[in-house]
C-alpha cells in the first residue's frame, strides 16, 4: 500500500494509538455458527489493519500530488486491502488472483466491470470521496475506497498503533473507520515527536 | 296509493340491498380473503425460514460426520504441512469425498487444508483444487473451529452450503464443505410443508419454482427493494399474493425465495359465468340462471304493471275526468271506479259540486214558501211563533257591498238586484267564493261580476227616502221567485209584535222619528224630508206590499248601514 505524503522539507514524527470498538455481530444473521465440540474455537481478533487508517491532512497548502498506482488484490476470495486509500488522480489496479471472476463496483466511481481470473483492471480515480466497494460476483467481497484530494494515509498495525514521518507543520489527524471519518485531532509536527490518540468507539456508521 | 308506496319502498330497499350485496360484499370478501391470504403468507414465510434453518442444521451434522473421517483428517493435515506431492493427497481426499457423496447426493463437496486451500472437490469443478477460498466467511469461521451454514451463488447457481472443521487431535487440519443446489426439488418440498408455491430468485432471475406459475416473468420485475426487507408485507403480482424473504447468508441481498398464493376471486355471478364459460361451458347452470334472471325480470315487470294499474293510470284518468268536469262534459266524477285515495278525491269533488249546486238551486228556487198559505190569514201578533225560524222576507236594504260574482244568480233573483244585501246573501257569496277557490279546476269560470246595482246610498234625506221607496216599488212581483231568506232581528220582531191596525199611524210617526233621528246621528242632512211626505210614501208602499204579498201588515224599520240611514220594509203575516 502506498503512503501518500507531501514532500518532506524537515521531517518530524507523529505517532499514536487507535482504539476500536468491540466487534459487532456478523451482519449475516440467520445462519448457524456452532462450536465443534472437540477443540476450542480460535477467537476472531479485530485486526486494525483491515478496519481503519489515519489520514494526516496538512493545514497549509501542499504541493501538487504526483499520481501513483494503488494496487489491490483479489485473492482467496478476499479484497486486500479492504480499505483502499488513494489520492485523486491515482490509478487503481485490481488484480484478480482468484479462480473465479470478480466484478468490483464503487457506486458511480467504478462501474461493475467483470475482472476475469488472472486479469488486472485499471481505473483512474478522478473524484474525491468515500465509496463502498462491492463485488457483484462474490457478495462477501466488500470494502471501502477513499479518494482524497491531499494528505498522507497512515495504516496502523494489527494492534492499532501507527507512526508516520512527515514534514514539520500543523496537521489534522482523521481516523477512518468503517465507511466514515469518525474522529479527528489537530497535531503540530516539529522536531519533537507528536503523539495522537484516536478512538473509534465514539461512534461509527 | 299506500300499497303503491309500500311496493315502491320494498322495491327500492330490495334494489339497494341487492346493489350493496353485489358491489360491497364481494369487495369486502376479496379484501378479507386477501388479508387472510397475506397473513397466511407471512406465517408461511416464517415457517419456511425455520424449515430452511432446520434443514441447514441437519446438513451441518452431516458435514460434521464427514469431517470426522480419519482418512480425511490425515490427508488434510498432510496437505496443510505442504507435501511434496499434493496431487496424491488430492486424489486421496477426492476419492474419500466421492464415497461419502454417494449417499449425500450433494452437488458441491469440497475439502480444504488448514489455510483454506481447496485440496479436492466432488461435483461442481471436480477437477479444480489448490485455490484459496478462505475468504468465504463460512470457511474462515470453520477454520477457526465453527460449524455453520451459508448460501453461495456460484455462476448463477444458488447453493445452500454447510461447513465443519476437520479436527486432527489438537489442531484444525482443514474444512469440509457440503453444498446443495437450490432446485425445484427444494421448492416442492417446501410446498409440501407449507401448501404454497415457492419461487427462488437470484439477482433478479428465477432459478427454480414449484410449478410453471404465470407470474414467473413478472415477479422479478415486480420485486422492489421494499419487498426484499425481511419483514416486508406481501404484495400482489398478477393475480397472486407474494411474500418475499431473503436467504440467510452472504447472498441474502441477492437471493430470495418467494411464497405465492393465487388471489381468490369471490364467486360473483358475472365472474362465475365468465370462469365457467371459459373453462367448462357445459357446467353453466343455465336453468338456475334462467330462474334467477327471469324471476328478477318478472318481478320488475310486475312492479311496473302494478304501479301502472294502481298508480299512474288512475291518476291520469282522474286528471282527464276532472278536466272533462271543468268543461261541463261531466256532471260528477265516477268515484266508485277509483280506489284508495283517488276515490276519496273523487268523492270530495262530487260532494263539493253537490254542495255548491244545492246552493245554486236554492238561489234559483228562491225562498221556501211560507209555511202558511198567503190566503190563510194569520193572526198578526204571532211573530214569536215564526221568529225563531228564518222567514223569507223581502227587504229593503242597502245594496251588497260585494257584488255578486254570478250574473246567473243575479239575473235569476231579482231581489238581489233590488234589495239591500242581507246576511243570507253574504253567506251564499262566501260559499260561492270558497267553492270557486277550491274547485276552480272543475267549475266553469263564472262570468265577470255584474256591475253593482246600487253604487251609492242616498246622499240626502229626500233622495234616500225616494230611493228606499222606489226600491220597495220595484220589488219583484213573484213572491216565490224574488224573495230571499233572512232572520228578522229581535228588535224587529218585538216591534212588529205591537203593530195593529189602529196603531199604523203611530208606527209611521215612530218610523219617521227614527228616520230623522238616525240621519241626525249619522250627520246626514234632513233637507227635503217632511213627515207628511214620508208617511205618505210609507203608507203607499205598505199598501202595495200588502196587496202584492197578501200579508197582514208591513213593518218598517230604520237602521244604519255603512254609516248611512237606511229603511227596511218587512211583510208581516
Amino acid at each position: 500500500m502506498s503512503l501518500l505524503t507531501a514532500p518532506i522539507a524537515r521531517a518530524g514524527t507523529v505517532h499514536g494509538q487507535i482504539t476500536l470498538p468491540v466487534e459487532r455481530a456478523d451482519a449475516n444473521e440467520g445462519v448457524w455458527r456452532l462450536d465443534n465440540g472437540l477443540l476450542a474455537v480460535v477467537p476472531k481478533g479485530a485486526d486494525a489493519r483491515h478496519e481503519c487508517f489515519v489520514l494526516l491532512v496538512p493545514k497549509t497548502s501542499v504541493k501538487a500530488h504526483k499520481p501513483e498506482t494503488v494496487t489491490v488484490e483479489l485473492r482467496g476470495l478476499r479484497l486486500t486491502p479492504s480499505l483502499i486509500a488513494a489520492t485523486m488522480g491515482d490509478t487503481l489496479e485490481l488484480h484478480n488472483d482468484d479462480r473465479v471472476p470478480h466484478a468490483l463496483s464503487a457506486e458511480d466511481l467504478l462501474q461493475p466491470k467483470p475482472t476475469p481470473p488472472g486479469s488486472v483492471r485499471s481505473e483512474v480515480l478522478q473524484r474525491p470521496g468515500v465509496y463502498p466497494v462491492r463485488d457483484d460476483e462474490v457478495p462477501h467481497v466488500r470494502g471501502w475506497l477513499v479518494v482524497t484530494d491531499g494528505g498522507s494515509v497512515v495504516r496502523p498495525d494489527e494492534h492499532g498503533a501507527w507512526k508516520a514521518d512527515v514534514s514539520d507543520g500543523a496537521y489534522t489527524a482523521k481516523l477512518f473507520y468503517r465507511g466514515t471519518f469518525v474522529a479527528e485531532h489537530a497535531v503540530d509536527v516539529s522536531a519533537h515527536p507528536a503523539e495522537v490518540e484516536l478512538s473509534a468507539t465514539g461512534g461509527h456508521p | 296509493m299506500n300499497v303503491i308506496r309500500v311496493w315502491l319502498l320494498l322495491l327500492t330497499v330490495a334494489l339497494i340491498g341487492a346493489t350493496a350485496l353485489v358491489v360491497c360484499l364481494p369487495r369486502s370478501l376479496v379484501d378479507e380473503i386477501d388479508r387472510d391470504s397475506q397473513a397466511h403468507l407471512e406465517h408461511s414465510r416464517r415457517a419456511a425460514t425455520l424449515l430452511l434453518r432446520l434443514s441447514a442444521r441437519k446438513r451441518i451434522d452431516t458435514a460434521a460426520l464427514l469431517a470426522s473421517d480419519a482418512v480425511l483428517m490425515e490427508s488434510l493435515d498432510e496437505a496443510t504441512r505442504g507435501p511434496p506431492d499434493l496431487q496424491t493427497v488430492h486424489r486421496t481426499v477426492q476419492e474419500r469425498l466421492k464415497v461419502f457423496n454417494e449417499k449425500l447426493k450433494a452437488e458441491l463437496v469440497l475439502a480444504t487444508d488448514a489455510h483454506g486451500r481447496v485440496i479436492a472437490r466432488v461435483g461442481v469443478d471436480a477437477s479444480a483444487y489448490k485455490d484459496d477460498i478462505a475468504g468465504y466467511p463460512l470457511v474462515s469461521d470453520a477454520l477457526r473451529g465453527l460449524r455453520g451454514d451459508d448460501t453461495w451463488a456460484l455462476g448463477g447457481t444458488l447453493y445452500r452450503v454447510v461447513a465443519s472443521p476437520v479436527v486432527d487431535r489438537d489442531h484444525y487440519a482443514g474444512v469440509i464443505v457440503v453444498g446443495q443446489e437450490v432446485t425445484t426439488e427444494l421448492a416442492d418440498s417446501l410446498k409440501k410443508e407449507l401448501g404454497v408455491d415457492v419461487v427462488f430468485l437470484v439477482r433478479g432471475r428465477v432459478i427454480a419454482s414449484t410449478s410453471a406459475l404465470p407470474i414467473l416473468d413478472e415477479l422479478p420485475i415486480a420485486v422492489t427493494p421494499a419487498h426484499t426487507a425481511p419483514d416486508a408485507a406481501p404484495f400482489a403480482v398478477k393475480g397472486y399474493n407474494v411474500a418475499l424473504a431473503p436467504f440467510a447468508g452472504e447472498v441474502g441481498e441477492e437471493a430470495h425465495f418467494a411464497l405465492c398464493v393465487p388471489r381468490r376471486n369471490v364467486a360473483t355471478l358475472p365472474g362465475l359465468i365468465r370462469q365457467l364459460a371459459s373453462s367448462d361451458p357445459a357446467a353453466l347452470p343455465l336453468p338456475a340462471l334462467a330462474i334467477v334472471g327471469g324471476g328478477g325480470l318478472g318481478l320488475l315487470l310486475f312492479g311496473f304493471i302494478f304501479v301502472s294499474l294502481f298508480g299512474s293510470r288512475p291518476a291520469a284518468r282522474l286528471a282527464r275526468e276532472t278536466q272533462a268536469l271543468s268543461r261541463g262534459e261531466l256532471t260528477r266524477l265516477p268515484d266508485t271506479s277509483y280506489g284508495g285515495s283517488l276515490r276519496v278525491v273523487a268523492r270530495s269533488v262530487n260532494s263539493t259540486i253537490e254542495r255548491i249546486g244545492g246552493r245554486v238551486r236554492a238561489e234559483q228556487r228562491g225562498p221556501e214558501p211560507i209555511a202558511v198559505p198567503a190566503a190563510r190569514p194569520i193572526a198578526a201578533p204571532r211573530p214569536r211563533a215564526i221568529a225563531p225560524v228564518p222567514i223569507p222576507v223581502p227587504m229593503l236594504a242597502d245594496p251588497p257591498t260585494t257584488p255578486l260574482r254570478s250574473s246567473k244568480l243575479a239575473s235569476q233573483n231579482p231581489m238581489l238586484q233590488t234589495l239591500d244585501s242581507v246576511p243570507a246573501h253574504a253567506d251564499l257569496l262566501e260559499a260561492e267564493e270558497r267553492a270557486q277557490a277550491s274547485m276552480s279546476s272543475i267549475m266553469t269560470p263564472l262570468p265577470p261580476p255584474a256591475p253593482p246595482l246600487f253604487t251609492q246610498q242616498v246622499e240626502t234625506g229626500h233622495a234616500a227616502l225616494e230611493r228606499a221607496i222606489a226600491q220597495m216599488e220595484s220589488r219583484p212581483r213573484g213572491f216565490e221567485e224574488q224573495t230571499s231568506v233572512e232572520s228578522p232581528s229581535e228588535a224587529l220582531l218585538i216591534a212588529s209584535s205591537n203593530e195593529t191596525g189602529d196603531d199604523i199611524e203611530g208606527d209611521f210617526k215612530r218610523v219617521y222619528e227614527d228616520f230623522v233621528r238616525t240621519r241626525e246621528t249619522c250627520g246626514e242632512t234632513l233637507e227635503g224630508v217632511s213627515f207628511d211626505k214620508f208617511v205618505a210614501k210609507l203608507r203607499q208602499n205598505r199598501s202595495q206590499l200588502i196587496q202584492r204579498y197578501g200579508c197582514s201588515g208591513v213593518k218598517f224599520q230604520v237602521y244604519i248601514r255603512d254609516g248611512k240611514t237606511a229603511l227596511k220594509a218587512t211583510p208581516m203575516t
